[in-house]
């Protein structure tokens, strides 16, 4: 039941799109009909340009994303576990997250060029910290009271680490990995739209250029089907993880 | 045979640059295979001994002498892993047992013993406190300690299943020749359950009481009466 409920305001959209648009009460120019934009879609589709370019974007998106996970957790525990570490990165830390990633991308253009270089390394700056900081708060806000379970078990302490510890920590650390899967497809688009010569952000700018706005249309729809897809495969897969804390509270995600 | 003996152990607290003295030359024997009850109000210093005992925290002078290698606690409240099922909460301490199947059939038996076999899959937060408690129990008896510390472990339950636990407890207790020391500030259930009952007042021990009656104990007989005023007015002296 609460499935078809999200289905009834988009449809009402959609219905008063085609009426605005058959009417011609909006300029078709503006604002193409919805039938135009699945024929455009559907001639994205045959010729591969879609395809091709979503492609391009979702390899970017994983790769970039892959190596900032590889980066942020493993730092992350370090931080956490050293709490005079933390003393030290703090400041500096406080002071580059409220620098948006997109502001950097002149800079990265500059560094490296308009090669994959600068997108991918949109990507980890922007998905750094939601991991980063979610894997910090996570074991810093660890339970004692389960930690001295293991210690009157006589757990080493690596055997505290993984068995109490990281399992405690592991909702909010997934929690961090989801905001920053949608973070790093934000900063991606924001990337190809200023330089880039393939991937869904490009074929949107292109488009702009072309002045065939339909084309837009239907870059921005996959944008956000493709957010929702990979958000929804990637809570099922967590969900397995998290079976014990999701059930207890009935959680849909967190974003700002 | 001893398990463990306690000789003039001192706690003393630092609070605000203020000593505070929580255990003030505690003397304790305690034999092997016995069910020891600790008694107190809170604040005596029941749970800080426990805690010593099995090294959450350190003492500030004193001796203990320990016959008993391995030792746990039992704390108030269950403490289970609400990521772990039922029974691999019970399982806790022997992933890393060699012999796996011979931790299975410990597990079994005690989720057996327990009557929790039928909530062996059940994550914590989807039973109630009474049953995470015997989980709890589980869990420890599970590891198999020499002596086993229990802090108030029946203390959030309600009557009924505090005194089916209490049962459970001299069941499992005369079954497996355990030794306990069991602190409550109830002072019915320390006669119910002690074989040697440790009056505690103030970080000092006030007085051992030995109770010689057979369990299952009678709360309405005339001895468990008149310990009971005894240890009362041992306590509420001032």
């Amino acid at each position: 039941m609460k499935k078809y409920k999200g289905i009834v305001i988009p449809l009402v959209i959609l219905v008063a799109w085609w009426i605005t648009t058959g009417l011609n009460l909006v300029n078709a120019y503006l604002l193409p009909s919805p039938r135009r934009i699945f024929e455009t879609f559907m001639y994205l589709l045959g010729n591969g340009l879609l395809i091709k370019n979503l492609a391009i974007s979702l390899y970017r998106v994983f790769a970039g994303f892959l190596i900032s996970v590889i980066i942020a957790i493993p730092l992350a525990v370090l931080v956490a576990l050293n709490r005079k570490a933390y003393d030290y990165l703090e400041p500096l830390l406080e002071f580059i997250r409220h620098i948006p990633p997109i502001a950097t991308i002149p800079l990265l253009i500059l560094w490296m060029g308009i090669g994959e270089a600068p997108k991918i390394s949109i990507i980890i700056l922007a998905t750094f910290f939601p991991v980063f900081l979610n894997t910090i708060s996570g074991i810093v806000n660890s339970d004692v009271k389960l930690e001295e379970v293991g210690f009157v078990f006589n757990f080493s302490k690596a055997e505290i680490l993984t068995r109490i510890i990281f399992p405690q920590a592991l909702p909010s650390i997934l929690v961090g990995l989801q905001l920053g899967l949608g973070y790093s497809w934000r900063s991606l688009i924001g990337a190809e739209l200023i330089a880039a010569s393939a991937g869904i952000g490009y074929m949107i700018i292109e488009a702009e250029q072309l002045s065939r706005p339909d084309i837009i249309i239907v870059g921005i729809l996959a944008i956000g089907l493709m957010g929702y897809a990979v958000d929804s495969f990637f809570l099922k897969i967590t969900n397995k993880f998290i079976k014990w804390d999701r059930e207890k509270s009935d959680y849909a995600g967190i974003d700002h | 045979m001893r398990a463990l003996t306690i000789k003039n152990l001192s706690k003393e607290y630092d609070i605000k640059g203020k000593k505070v003295g929580a255990l003030k030359g505690i003397d304790l024997q305690i034999e092997k295979g016995s069910f020891v009850t600790v008694v107190g109000k809170s604040g005596c210093g029941k749970t800080t001994l426990l805690r010593i005992l099995c090294g959450l925290e350190d003492k500030t002078s004193g001796e203990i002498l320990s016959n008993s290698p391995k030792v746990s606690i039992i704390f108030q409240e269950p403490r289970l892993m609400p990521w772990l099922t039922v029974k691999q909460n019970m399982g806790f301490s022997l992933v890393e047992s060699r012999d796996k199947p011979e931790a299975d059939r410990t597990v079994e038996k005690y989720l057996e013993m327990l009557g929790l076999a039928e909530f062996r899959d059940a994550y914590p937060s989807q039973i109630s406190g009474g049953m995470a408690q015997r989980v709890a129990f589980g869990r420890t008896l599970c590891y198999n300690p020499d002596l086993i510390l229990m802090d108030e472990p029946l203390g959030a339950l309600d009557a009924f299943n505090r005194r089916k636990l209490q049962n459970d407890l001299i069941d499992i207790f005369v079954k497996n020749n355990k030794t306990i020391i069991f602190v409550t500030h109830d002072v019915d259930e320390a006669i119910y359950l002690g074989q040697k009952i440790v009056v505690l007042d103030q970080g000092r021990v006030v007085k051992e009481l030995a109770v010689d009656m057979p369990y299952p104990r009678q709360t309405s007989s005339g001895d468990f009466f008149k310990l009971r005023e005894e240890i009362l007015s041992l306590i509420l002296i001032e």
